[in-house]
């Protein structure tokens, strides 16, 4: 038997599919102005405009029938938009309790704009939710205006968008039931039942001013057969402002019976508030004397006076400190000279090298030539940059490329020219107390909650790849520790009674282990972590890496056994004993797309696979999404079905204009579940790797000179 | 629940700690802090940026030099950054001049154009004037393409390329801020680059040096008025 609806739904998305293919207008219609679901739009309805390139949206709204929504959206390609909501609707349930509820959508422009036709979206709202908001919708829309500032928006939906000024009806009814536990998609649903009608239309009056007039076709069905909420008018009519740069502030009458407010805010890693960085000027390159004002150091007999040695030695690591550079050892002759370098400040590391190969240039003797910069991190070498100093100076004032053109970068594990000579003795010593803000979202009650405190780290470090780590938080204020999830799941408590743990004001103890890490041989990189491991779990982490420094591809696999400390005493651990462990699969798929399954045993003990998608940028910038299926039955996980949730890692040196090698990251995850959770334990070796690699120096070559 | 004037309260002790440690990767987080505060208390609490007072008198001036290392000294206006600076040079070579100021900042100068900034976040990475420089300083008129190279937001370098006119617009008798006084050709130097449109003068002497000039560096710093306060 056939299904003529599902036909006609294949037809529909393969002819738009084809319709992308070929359309070739240059200019993406784009917005910035987020409509009450968080997306690009008019008030409650979307439009067909996508999004900037890369910007991620974030949104805090009261909207009608005193629902509350937040939330995210990133523009993962020009073409191609992904939101998470959290929503609260209150007496929504039908036994007239609220409802929380999860959305994920996904938007996709299908049609460019032209001179003579709109731009075209299609958007699945709410697919893998509770179903309180799905819908579908294939949405039109043209600008006019010099400034394109006249934008004209007409959509067909079905779901939630055919709830009202229904134009087409379905003999099949929507499948509309909820289902119960949400996050499986209801592919089922997707495309059927009423056709409902909508459109408006939007005037940008300024850069900063926008007017919204929106015919809405969703009935608020639901809402007015509980008797929460009266829809007597299609009609709603908005208005946007921007009141600083990315952040914008909009209202709106509602339906004829309500208002609506919104607080949204845009970021893009594009757009860094102080530009390429406020870093301070690096070293002049100096050259050398001619051969006859310094015969001795041409001749490269000063390698026979130790004393020369080592002041030379003590220069080079005098000034490399001032860069924020640790000289581990050094490794010289009268023509090479390497150099093991911890970089502590440049999340380049070409700038690194960069500023590291200025100062080799004003302090060794004439007769070096080649230097090798070998950085290494706790004690491992990642990779090895060969440059020439008759390069350096030859080409401090001309295109970067130049420069780059020169480097070879290999791995890191070839012999050194010399027999090496530690300079920064061991034990190493390393504290630092600096604020700490961690952010928690998508509560029901506060969209946004926070936690500011002091972070004390220190770490000693004992000999190469040996490592002893303290983490201590304080906390000073925030209201985090009042996110209150019950642990309602069926399978054992692992990690939704996170908040047991950071509860009051006393000092954590985030984390007190022993690490070593080593580089087994040119492509393997190894890790082993003991102690407390994580705020929540004591044990052994151990930890292998195969990553060859050219390869798209990385192996990885990870095992742990650990035991749940006890929230009330600092050293105590709980009787909850477990292993848990993954093998991982990287790959880097180009362009800053990553990405990584990792499948194995959970914390409770449950198998699967988390399964998580990576957009990085270059400048440190990463925007991710995961998913973790695991053999917890849907029923026992409880709310949620299955864990998932967005993370977001903003490097400090793009939010200040200061050099600094740190991110700050956060994830977004609707509900902290105790299926498919993952110990957390510092030090993976992928992100490591990755970082120091050729890839990242090619990507970053810009700054060599910066 | 903690009241909200206590996060305001700890995120200002906060900014009040000095950073402490031994370990440069913390450095991000206290600017980060500075920069949250400054934009968010800061302004209530009568914090924010002390700029020192312009050295732009003779008697300033003169009052500086001899606490600067020997040789060339520039002071450098830039109206779009609201600030001044006094520039010393820490490097020749290859043609190439490189002043730094006190503050961390370099700008690199050959037969007195700048070809290079560093510390301005927005910065010229390098430059090619192509002839300009030699049309200036013997104060004749021609039409240049100059290059200028800067840093994208993700690491890239860029090449701009700017069609640049220049010719003479007069004798002027000019007096830096440092008092000295000379009688020079303005020069004037029209670009068109990529939709945007920019334009340098050069004061240039008989001898053909150029102690006073106004340079465009990129579209955020703005223009650099350039004085030569010793040579």
């Amino acid at each position: 038997m056939t299904h003529p609806r599902r036909t006609a739904r294949a037809f529909l998305l393969a002819s738009c599919a084809g319709l992308a293919a070929t359309a070739a207008t240059p200019q993406e219609l784009t917005s910035s102005v987020y409509n009450f679901y968080g997306v690009p739009g008019l008030v409650d309805m979307p439009t067909a405009e996508m999004a900037p390139d890369a910007e991620l949206g974030l949104s805090f709204n009261l909207s009608a029938a005193d629902q509350r929504r937040t939330t995210v959206s990133f523009q993962l390609a020009p073409w191609l938009s992904g939101s998470f909501r959290y929503s609260r609707l209150p007496d929504f349930q039908p036994d007239g309790s609220d409802l929380f509820d999860r959305s994920f959508d996904l938007r996709a422009r299908l049609l460019r704009e032209g001179d003579w036709w709109p731009a075209v979206a299609i958007g699945l709202q709410d697919f893998i939710g509770t179903g309180a908001y799905s819908g579908e919708y294939l949405v039109a829309t043209k600008s006019f205006g010099a400034k394109r500032q006249f934008r004209l928006t007409g959509g067909v939906g079905w779901g939630r968008f055919g709830t009202a000024s229904v134009i087409a009806r379905d003999t099949a009814t929507r499948e509309t039931d909820f289902i119960d536990t949400g996050g499986t998609a209801n592919v089922d649903q997707l495309f059927t039942g009423p056709i409902g009608a909508f459109g408006g239309i939007t005037w940008q009056v300024n850069d900063k001013l926008r007017f919204t007039a929106e015919y809405s076709s969703d009935g608020y069905a639901t809402e007015e057969e509980r008797g929460i909420f009266e829809r007597e008018s299609p009609w709603n009519f908005g208005v946007d402002y921007e009141i600083s740069k990315g952040v914008r502030l909009s209202a709106a009458s509602l339906y004829g019976t309500d208002v609506g407010v919104q607080l949204s805010f845009t970021f893009n890693p594009n757009d860094p508030p102080a530009g390429p960085g406020l870093d301070q000027a690096p070293l002049p390159v100096k050259s050398r004397p001619a051969p006859s004002a310094d015969q001795l150091g041409w001749s490269g007999e000063w390698i026979e006076d130790s004393d020369r040695v080592a002041r030379v030695r003590s220069r080079v690591t005098e000034a490399l400190d001032a860069e924020g550079i640790t000289l581990e050892a050094v490794a010289v002759t009268p023509t090479v000279i390497e150099l093991r370098i911890d970089n502590r400040r440049w999340a380049a590391e070409a700038q690194a090298v960069g500023r590291t190969a200025r100062i080799l240039s004003a302090t060794l003797p004439p007769s070096i030539e080649t230097f090798r910069i070998v950085p290494v991190e706790d004690g491992v070498p990642l990779s090895a940059i060969t440059l020439k100093r008759s390069d350096v100076e030859r080409l401090e004032f001309e295109a970067t490329s130049q420069m780059l053109d020169r480097l070879v970068v290999t791995g890191g594990t070839e012999g050194s020219p010399a027999e090496l000579v530690t300079i920064e003795p061991y034990p190493r010593f390393r504290w630092g107390i600096s604020p700490y803000f961690n952010l928690g979202f998508f509560d029901p009650e506060t969209p946004v909650r926070a936690e500011v405190g002091l972070n004390l780290e220190a770490d000693l470090q004992m000999a190469p790849g040996f490592l002893a780590s303290i983490d201590i938080e304080q906390p000073i204020a925030g209201n985090l520790d009042e996110l209150a999830f019950e642990a309602n799941s069926e399978i054992p408590v692992v990690r939704s009674d996170y908040v047991d743990y950071i509860e009051g004001s006393s000092p954590r103890l985030e984390r007190l282990t022993l690490a070593h890490y080593a580089r087994p041989g040119e492509d393997y990189f190894s890790r082993v972590t003991a102690g407390y491991l994580e705020l929540m779990y004591a044990g052994v982490s151990g930890e292998l890496l195969w990553k060859p420094v050219t390869s798209r591809i990385a192996l990885g696999a990870e095992l742990n056994f650990v035991a749940k400390r006890d929230p009330d005493d600092v050293f105590a651990l709980e009787d909850y004993e477990v292993f848990t462990g993954h093998v991982s699969a990287y790959y880097d798929f180009g362009n800053g797309y990553y990405g990584q399954v990792d499948a194995g045993q959970y914390l409770a003990g449950d198998l699967g696979a988390t399964f998580t998608f990576q957009r990085a940028f270059d400048n440190g910038w990463r925007v991710g999404a995961y998913a973790t299926f695991t053999d917890v039955p849907f029923e026992d996980f409880g709310e949620g079905s299955f864990d998932k949730g967005i993370q977001i890692s903003v490097p400090v040196a793009w939010l200040t204009g200061q050099p600094s090698r740190r991110n700050n990251t956060t994830t977004l995850r609707p509900l902290t579940r105790d299926g498919g959770a993952r110990l957390r334990v510092n030090g993976r070796l992928y992100d490591r790797v990755r970082d120091t690699d050729a890839q990242q120096i090619d990507a970053r070559g810009g700054r060599f000179w910066k | 629940m903690m009241a909200k004037p206590k996060l305001l309260i700890a995120a200002t002790a906060l900014v009040a700690l000095a950073a402490c440690g031994n370990d440069p990767t913390r450095e991000g987080a206290f600017a980060l802090a500075q920069s949250i505060a400054a934009s968010t208390v800061g302004p209530l609490l009568g914090f924010g940026n002390e700029i020192e007072p312009a050295v732009s008198t003779p008697e300033a001036i003169a009052a500086v030099l001899p606490q600067l290392p020997p040789g060339p000294v520039l002071r450098i206006e830039i109206p779009n950054l609201e600030n001044s600076a006094i520039a010393f040079q820490i490097s020749t070579r290859a043609g190439y001049r490189t002043f730094a100021t006190v503050t961390g900042q370099t700008v690199t100068t050959r037969d007195e154009i700048v070809t290079s900034t560093r510390g301005f976040a927005w910065d010229i990475m390098s430059s090619a004037t192509n002839g300009a420089t030699q049309i200036i300083r013997r104060r004749g008129s021609g039409t240049v393409q100059r290059i200028y190279r800067y840093l994208s937001p993700m690491d890239d370098e860029f090449e701009v390329v700017a069609t640049c006119t220049i010719s003479p617009d007069g004798g002027e008798r000019i007096t830096l801020a440092s008092g000295a006084q000379f009688s020079t050709t303005r020069m004037r130097e029209v670009c068109q680059a990529e939709g945007e449109s920019f334009t340098n003068l050069y004061w240039v002497t008989s001898g053909g040096n150029i102690p006073r000039s106004h340079q465009r560096i990129s579209e955020e710093v703005g223009v650099f008025e350039i004085e030569v306060i010793r040579n």
